[in-house]
């Protein structure tokens, strides 16, 4: 059964958008971005190097380049010699023999994903390296969860669905790869099973309390919907679990939460936050 | 002004106090509603004193008025001022605090009873007395382990446990009563206060926030326990006076069978006291006993030493 508030649609989901060091934001307070929206670039601006190269300058323009690369080479009559990077940067400038590079660290070399908005959101404020972003979405509050806060594609699937899986496949694999899977109840190997075929989250209905306990959680989150014990589910809950298939959600395990972007709220869901 | 707080989870209880001279006026206790949204559901010190207005009509409350005390170093944002351990430190009373459950306390519950327990402490519901019941039982067991050598040098336990209902408070009597019973090896006496506002705690965690000398206040104060228990193992017969303390005259001689599996209830006038005399198969104990209450209650239960 939900709990009377457990579900909600709530108009302002905040969430924290970290600009790493090296990188600028490229939106401003009251932006609406899009899914998939750049956020963030490279700070042209930050620690720079001049390399005096020699020969034949192997890199170009905008390259990005590690410590070990060769930025250039000279063919000698008795041996060859190469010019390595020392550091992690991108080839700003290339003039004459001289080389540019732009200094960051190794963190700093960011995926796609993570310099853009993953969902529709609106700035809200840009301040202290920091993006603070809002959007609306239906809010199913949990009753505890462990672990850290991750994003990933929504996937329901039963409880004999995944027992079945005893050893799982490429499919079922490709399947379950960066997911957050709901399902109705965890008995003491799912946990580690899913969490080593790279899920991203696992939410349950119910557990007996004592495996949530013992669960050692680093990465991937664990979270409880229900109860402790064998809880039956929600069939209105189940019903909507099914309807947001595949869709990015985001289970947030710092407030106890599985937040799913929606831009209206649901006939069925009447409580507001 | 300063209001003694205790804080627990939700739970909160409180007291009104006049300062000079020191007396506890109102015990007052709350409970703050689940909140299902997480991020809103974090007590700060703003919704307490909210809540301990809106109870007491008491205006212009700051954070500086309250004396925050907890079996934590923090709730939520709340800074603590004395932690229980702290508070009873050098009080020459015993304390028995039950209410406070934690990872200790699931050794006496099956599975089934334990996931029930942990959702309700999750989502702040009052326990099912019988599983609470185990709980306690298993903690007063535990006490009786851990402080059987202290009982010999107090004579003041103090019983403290959270909201309950009235059956339920005389079944934590009995069961506390029977397992003291089953510990004490020789003939004595106990002042018993069962205490479910947590007043003791936040009354001395007052005196000790002003820097009272405790000894001196509970010896000036003549604080009367809530029950006087006499434990007596092996004792079948009692016989006693009734002896009015003024003028030393006897009211009344009165003999009983005591019973083994219960406690037994002498009832005695308001301004006396008991000569007692009691005696079993190997044992023979004389004394006499002050109350401030109504009664006075015998346990022959345990083993004579």
């Amino acid at each position: 059964m939900i709990r009377e508030g457990q579900i909600a649609f709530n108009s302002s989901v905040f969430s924290l958008f970290d600009i790493p060091f090296g990188y600028l934001s490229v939106v401003k307070e009251g932006d609406k971005v899009k899914a998939g929206e750049q956020l963030i670039v490279l700070d042209k601006k930050s620690e720079t190097v001049f390399i005096e190269g020699f020969g034949e300058i192997i890199v170009k323009k905008d390259d990005i380049v590690k410590p070990g690369d060769v930025l250039c080479k000279h063919k000698g009559i008795l041996k060859s010699e190469n010019m390595k990077s020392g550091v992690n940067g991108t080839v700003l400038s290339i003039n004459d023999n001289v080389i540019e590079i732009k200094i960051y660290n190794a963190e700093t070399q960011l995926l796609d994903s993570q310099t853009q908005s993953t969902f529709n959101s609106i700035v809200k404020k840009v301040e202290q390296g920091k993006i603070l972003l809002s959007f609306s979405a239906i809010q199913l509050n949990l009753l505890i969860s462990k672990g850290v806060s991750s994003i990933g594609n929504f996937s329901y699937n039963s409880q004999q669905e995944l027992s079945k899986m005893a050893k799982p496949k490429g499919k079922d694999i490709d399947m379950f790869s960066e997911s957050i899977i709901v399902t109705s109840h965890s008995t003491i190997d799912l946990y580690p099973k899913l969490s080593a075929l790279g899920v991203n989250g696992l939410i349950v209905n119910s557990v007996d309390y004592e495996i949530y306990d013992k669960a050692s959680v680093l990465e991937v989150p664990l979270g409880v919907i229900s109860g402790f014990g064998d809880l039956l589910e929600d069939e209105t809950l189940v019903k909507w679990f099914k309807s947001i298939e595949g869709q990015k959600v985001w289970f947030d395990a710092t407030f106890n939460r599985l937040v799913v972007p929606s831009d209206k709220c649901p006939l069925w869901i009447k409580t507001k936050i | 002004m300063i209001l003694p707080v205790y804080i627990s989870g939700r739970r909160v209880h409180f007291l009104l106090v006049q300062d000079e001279p020191f007396e506890v006026l109102s015990t007052f206790g709350y409970k703050f509603p689940f909140v299902e949204d997480y991020s809103n559901s974090f007590i700060t010190k703003k919704k307490l004193i909210q809540a301990i207005s809106s109870i007491t009509n008491l205006k212009k409350l700051n954070s500086d008025d309250l004396l925050i005390i907890s079996d934590t170093k923090q709730v939520n944002n709340i800074d603590i001022n004395f932690q229980i351990d702290e508070v009873i430190l050098d009080i020459p009373y015993l304390f028995c605090v039950l209410g406070l459950y934690s990872q200790s306390s699931l050794s006496a519950l099956s599975k089934e009873e334990i996931n029930h327990f942990m959702t309700k402490i999750y989502l702040g519901d009052d326990i099912d007395d019988e599983i609470r019941l185990k709980v306690d039982t298993s903690k007063i067991k535990n006490f009786f382990k851990e402080n059987s050598n202290k009982l010999k040098t107090v004579h003041k336990v103090v019983v403290c446990n959270d909201f309950a209902s009235e059956k339920y408070k005389k079944k934590i009597k009995d069961i506390f009563l029977s397992e003291f019973a089953s510990n004490v090896v020789t003939p004595c006496s106990f002042g018993i206060t069962f205490d479910y506002d947590y007043k003791e705690i936040l009354k001395f965690g007052f005196l000790k926030s002003k820097r009272t000398d405790i000894k001196k206040y509970l010896n000036s104060s003549h604080e009367i326990p809530e029950t006087k228990v006499l434990f007596a193992p092996g004792a079948i017969d009692a016989e006693f006076s009734i002896i009015d303390i003024k003028s030393k005259t006897k009211l009344e001689d009165r003999e009983i069978k005591i019973n083994p599996d219960f406690a037994n209830t002498l009832e005695i006038p308001q301004e006396s006291y008991v000569k007692l005399a009691l005696t079993g198969n190997k044992m023979h104990f004389a004394c006499e006993l002050y109350t401030g209450q109504n009664e006075i209650i015998i346990y022959s239960k345990g083993d004579l030493s």
